[in-house]
């Protein structure tokens, strides 16, 4: 009954609820994008945080060696890394495999290692990213960046290897099965050294853009796949026969808490004198810039919505109150047939709830719009639990008030008064 | 029905202002009377008929009706009372402009909090009863035409449909004449006499003598004093 005298309120002021819905409505998309674009940036950063906190070191070069002489070789993946230095806890890692094609087209395969496939959770065009269960099939599975469906999700491709060997190039093929297609303008573990160092967990991604690669297209392995017996030559030391498979990007290596610093300092040593190093970050400080950046980030936009969301609370509550006043004279005739006085406050939040069922009707259709029209293909905005969160803290806070300044004008208002007023 | 025994209101108690607006007032109205109370502007009347229709209290005295002590009572309480053994009549009609004459009438049927019968009743069954209260009034016709379209006279039938559609023991009416032309004032006091005799008890709040002269009895009240309370045999 309350709802249907609220729905009746509603239609008689449709003018200024109107407005109140556009206002809500843009002060919600502008909470969803506020809260995204923080997420994303924390998410990021949460992705590597147990790493970032450790002792250790996030390493750029040109190759990595252990050694030099005659017992030189390149470091190719984490279990080189381990090997080397004994006291290592975990290894991110990247490696990239050289003179590989698809149809005829050269592509960059990136082979990562287990810690970053477990990490790694990308946005997917279509497909999924790996499981488990990948690294026990039969078929080797990959993931591909978005290529404008030359390439889709559930192909079986053959990528095909060329190693330079002394007795000329050797062809390797292999059948490897697409189990998804990884969204445009999505960022993962660099294999590649940034063009701008910020020393905190951004030097870790890299963001593919279709467009900006000129098509080029890359393709992810899994490292715990590779070793159970595909490309079996790259296992080998070929460093003779040329580079089939070299670390590449950003590596990070971890030292477990109870190892001294003494002993760090001398395993890396054994790295950092043998191989050429662009960039050589301490993980203490990349935590502590990165939690800069992050809370930066949130410092920045906070004040800005905080202002709105008032400005907006406020203009929707006065809207409220102007819609209570104007439906005094219809409380007074509800009262007279039987509703209680402070009941019709209940009518006003009502309209409240009314209002904001349609705002949100409204941002759920924009960005679905959104979506669907690409219009906001290089921005971040997601519906999440963050966002429902954010978005009902929000929807609550605009309730109470607009039920509390009703229900004050109401007990603040006598019937009698009301009825005089109206000649009632 | 109703008895009031030495009732007095003051308002603005113990202030600069205060002002008694009812002294003493005694009067007991039977089951199916008519009454008419009168007396002029500022007299007391529609304190008395705010009382009556538990919208304002009193601060001396006792107020009974049905046989129950309408005293200290919360507000649902008394909303309980004005939805099911009150009606009331305005002069302004008091009904909501841009809804239409059935959903006027269907407005104390909505606030039932227990229906009357016992059994809830649906939306279908509400508009049923409606438009018995509305063919009641001769308005059967014009239910569903929004009320702001309706003439004087209609706009007062459906008035007095919404106030007897819970079947109310008790109507009380204020000025229902005042803003009518002759000939649909007759109408309405006919219609009144009507319900009247079918049951209703009816107290009629009025400076309108002609008005007066139609009910049983006419009790006249001045400066908040009772003046002229002809006995109710």
């Amino acid at each position: 009954m309350i709802f249907r005298l609220a729905w009746k309120d509603f239609k008689r002021m449709i003018g200024i609820n109107s407005l109140v819905i556009m206002m809500l409505t843009v002060i919600f998309l502008a909470l969803i994008s506020t809260t995204s674009a923080v997420e994303i940036k924390l998410k990021k950063y949460m992705n590597f945080e147990p790493y970032l906190k450790q002792n250790g070191v996030c390493l750029f070069y040109e190759y990595l060696q252990a050694d030099m002489g005659d017992n030189a070789y390149l470091l190719r993946d984490e279990w080189d890394i381990k090997k080397e230095l004994p006291h290592v806890k975990d290894v991110l890692c990247v490696a990239k495999l050289w003179n590989t094609f698809v149809n005829n087209e050269q592509v960059t395969v990136l082979c990562y290692s287990d810690p970053l496939i477990k990490n790694m959770n990308p946005e997917m065009e279509s497909g999924r990213f790996f499981k488990e269960k990948d690294f026990s099939s039969d078929v080797l599975k990959a993931v591909v960046t978005h290529n404008d469906g030359r390439i889709k999700t559930g192909d079986v491709i053959e990528l095909v290897a060329e190693i330079p060997t002394r007795d000329g190039n050797k062809i390797y093929r292999e059948r490897i099965e697409i189990i998804g297609v990884m969204a445009d303008n999505e960022s993962f573990y660099s294999p590649v050294k940034p063009r701008e160092v910020k020393s905190d967990y951004r030097d870790l991604y890299y963001t593919y853009n279709y467009e900006y690669e000129e098509g080029h297209i890359m393709l992810f392995l899994a490292d715990a796949q590779i070793y159970e017996g595909y490309f079996p030559d790259l296992n080998y030391n070929l460093a003779d026969t040329g580079i089939q498979r070299q670390m590449t990007g950003a590596t990070v290596i971890t030292f477990g808490r109870d190892v001294p610093q003494e002993v760090i300092d001398n395993e890396m040593q054994k790295i950092i004198d043998n191989s050429f190093l662009y960039i050589n970050n301490d993980l203490n400080l990349m935590n502590e810039k990165s939690l800069q950046y992050v809370l930066q980030e949130l410092h920045d936009y906070l004040p800005v919505f905080v202002c709105v969301f008032i400005f907006v609370l406020i203009a929707a509550v006065s809207a409220g109150t102007i819609m209570v006043k104007k439906q005094l004279r219809n409380y007074a005739i509800y009262y007279l047939c039987g509703l209680p006085w402070k009941f019709c406050a209940l009518i006003s939040l009502g309209v409240s709830a009314i209002i904001t069922g349609i705002s949100l009707g409204m941002v759920v259709l924009s960005m679905v719009l959104v979506k669907d029209l690409g219009i906001a293909a290089n921005t971040a905005m997601h519906l999440g639990e963050i966002q429902f969160l954010a978005c009902g803290i929000m929807i609550l806070c605009y309730l109470i008030c607009a039920w509390a300044i009703p229900l004050r004008i109401v007990q603040k208002t006598s019937v009698k008064k009301i009825m005089n007023d109206y000649h009632l | 029905m109703i008895t009031l025994r030495n009732i007095n209101k003051i308002y603005n108690k113990g202030q600069q202002n205060e002002f008694q607006a009812l002294h003493d007032i005694n009067l007991q109205i039977k089951k199916g009377e008519m009454v008419a109370i009168v007396g002029k502007s500022g007299a007391g009347k529609s304190t008395l008929l705010h009382i009556l229709a538990c919208i304002d209290g009193y601060d001396e005295g006792e107020y009974e009706l049905d046989g129950n002590l309408i005293k200290g009572m919360k507000d649902r309480e008394l909303a309980k009372i004005r939805n099911r053994k009150i009606g009331i009549v305005m002069q302004d009609y008091a009904l909501v402009d841009d809804f239409s004459g059935i959903e006027n009438v269907m407005l104390p049927l909505d606030f039932s909090v227990k229906p009357v019968d016992g059994k809830k009743k649906g939306r279908t069954q509400k508009k049923k009863i409606a438009m018995e209260a509305l063919k009641n009034v001769e308005m059967e016709e014009f239910g569903k035409n929004p009320v702001k379209e309706l003439s004087g006279g209609q706009k007062q039938r459906v008035a007095i449909a919404r106030a007897i559609v819970n079947n109310p023991g008790l109507l009380l009416a204020d000025e229902p004449t005042g803003a009518l032309d002759t000939k649909t004032s007759d109408d309405i006091m006919r219609l009144l006499k009507r319900l009247n005799e079918q049951g209703t008890t009816i107290v009629i709040i009025t400076h309108d003598m002609e008005v007066a002269s139609r009910c049983d009895r006419k009790i006249v009240i001045e400066d908040g004093r009772i003046m002229s309370n002809p006995p109710n045999y």
